[in-house]
């Protein structure tokens, strides 16, 4: 059947009984694959940047600088930095 | 018009109300870009602080959508958006008389965030509850408002600070914007058989749509929690997150882009331009497509090719090659978000689609958000935008591919809505729904 006869007027449709045993498994999944990437990406530029400014203040000083609690929390974070 | 339709029907009216609402909501947004200089001069503030009015903005408009989108189904779009005036009319008046840097952020971040919301999502569920049939082509119509509204209020914006001043400004654009939509307001009927009317497309032989009552709200429940159950609700706020992470990163820093590759900014913000004008065609025919040749294949070529085409950004050094670029992207682009009403209607049928419609803004919401940090981010730390321009190809094409993992669109994912109205006059359980007897029983 086409889609375009199924939009316009009497598509089949799930029954109750099949609707209330779904799970949307993959549906969530996909969505907390999209939140768990957008975090990774966030911890690995932002620990970059943190990287950066402690390796900024280093050169300023002379010797080794301290770094922030959230420069150091981004850096302990990610595996890259 | 195209055979067999006709411009004398009440739904357009919808339509062109919704469409005003929409503008509404552009004029809070560009409003804030003409504010930040005047604000700075008369109190000092520096643009960043400013600015966070903005993000506050964006995310209370994107968190409150669920909420908007509840409150159109239960107290009605009308009311909601009625509401919504209410709100911008106060936060209007208040951004006009503020002193404090926090009266600021809450008049413009909260307030403004949560009339926003109010507007943008009633209207697309409304619209939806009007067209029985040819839903793609309201939508298109819809949509165009989307890129001509900003466009219109940028220019009044200006010419009015010009001629009157910021503060002046707020209060014209409050009233004006009040009186205008409020009066529209008074014609917007929430649906065609709230109306004594018929739904455009309506024809002899469809069944009769419960849209109030104790029928209609009981049932809103029970098939909104069948609506939950489905992978296509959470897939599509994904795919809303997803797309608009892509495409908002290049709005956000394409113009700094080309400054960045030595075009000017003059001739840069013509990009942008041209972005904005050719989407205009894209927003409209899309939805149409989606609805004649299927949603799920126009969807997955928007994303992939806004997904794809972004990386001819890697090659572009010149001003000719950003607009090639503009033209071509703008196609996909504008595509990109305007078929999900239409899929929802494939999905859920005639379901009212306010709480679905309004959790798939919080996708696009929080994606518009974090797309718009992330080419500023990316440039201050690597001194260029090619990672910004890889991650906007990775999130669409990520959109792409979750398309693709969509349920097939042949069939509703949950029982038909008409159901509630049949078995209330038939009094017997339709096929198919025997295992939940109380549905469409409730009044």
């Amino acid at each position: 059947m086409k889609s375009q006869a199924v939009i316009n007027d009497t598509p089949e449709a799930t029954p109750w009984s099949e609707a209330a045993r779904r799970r949307p498994t993959l549906g969530i999944g996909l969505l907390a694959g999209s939140v768990v990437f957008t975090v990774a990406v966030l911890i690995f530029f932002g620990a970059w940047f943190a990287d950066d400014r402690i390796e900024a203040r280093s050169d300023a000083i002379g010797h080794s600088a301290e770094g922030d609690w959230w420069e150091d929390g981004l850096i302990a974070v990610c595996p890259i930095h | 018009m195209p055979e067999g339709h006709t411009l004398r029907h009440y739904a357009w009216l919808i339509v062109f109300i919704a469409s005003a609402g929409q503008m509404l909501g552009a004029a809070i947004r560009m409003a804030f870009g003409v504010l930040v200089n005047p604000l700075e001069e008369s109190f000092g503030w520096s643009p960043g602080a400013i600015g966070l009015a903005y993000a506050y903005m964006s995310i209370a408009t994107a968190l409150l959508s669920p909420v908007a989108g509840w409150m159109a189904t239960r107290y009605g779009a009308r009311n909601t958006m009625f509401f919504g005036v209410a709100l911008f009319f106060a936060g209007m008046m208040w951004t006009s008389q503020v002193t404090e840097l926090w009266q600021f952020h809450l008049a413009y971040g909260l307030i403004f965030g949560t009339a926003q919301a109010l507007f943008l999502v009633p209207a697309v569920p409304a619209i939806a509850s009007w067209f029985r049939r040819h839903l793609g082509m309201a939508m298109g119509v819809a949509m165009v408002s989307w890129s001509l509204g900003p466009a219109l209020m940028v220019q009044v914006t200006a010419l009015l600070l010009e001629g009157f001043g910021w503060s002046r400004t707020m209060i014209i654009i409050g009233v004006g914007g009040t009186v205008l939509l409020g009066t529209l307001l008074v014609f917007f009927k929430n649906t065609p058989e709230q109306a004594g009317r018929k739904a455009y497309g309506w024809r002899r032989g469809d069944a009769d749509l419960v849209t109030s009552g104790a029928a209609y709200k009981n049932n809103s429940r029970k098939y909104q929690g069948a609506i939950y159950r489905t992978n296509g609700f959470w897939n599509l706020i994904n795919i809303h997150f997803l797309g608009c992470v892509g495409h908002a990163v290049i709005l956000v820093g394409i113009v700094p882009m080309a400054v960045h590759r030595g075009v000017s900014f003059p001739v840069a913000a013509g990009v942008l331009t041209t972005i904005a004008v050719v989407s205009i065609a894209s927003r409209f025919i899309t939805p149409i497509l989606g609805e004649k040749i299927g949603a799920k294949g126009t969807m997955f070529w928007s994303f992939f090719g806004q997904g794809a085409l972004v990386l001819m950004l890697l090659f572009a050094d010149s001003a000719v090659e950003f607009y090639i670029f503009a033209v071509i992207w703008a196609i996909p682009y504008g595509g990109e978000g305007t078929v999900f009403p239409v899929i929802n209607r494939k999905y859920y049928g005639h379901v009212p689609m306010g709480p679905t419609y309004g959790w798939q803004l919080l996708g696009a919401g929080l994606g518009m958000a974090l797309g718009g940090v992330l080419p500023g981010m990316v440039f201050d730390i690597t001194g260029s935008y090619t990672w910004a321009i890889w991650l906007s190809a990775i999130f669409s094409l990520a959109g792409a591919a979750s398309i693709v993992l969509l349920e097939p669109t042949r069939r509703l994912l949950i029982p038909r809505w008409e159901e509630v109205k049949a078995r209330r006059e038939v009094g017997e359980v339709a096929p198919g729904t025997a295992s939940v007897p109380d549905v469409g029983l409730a009044d």
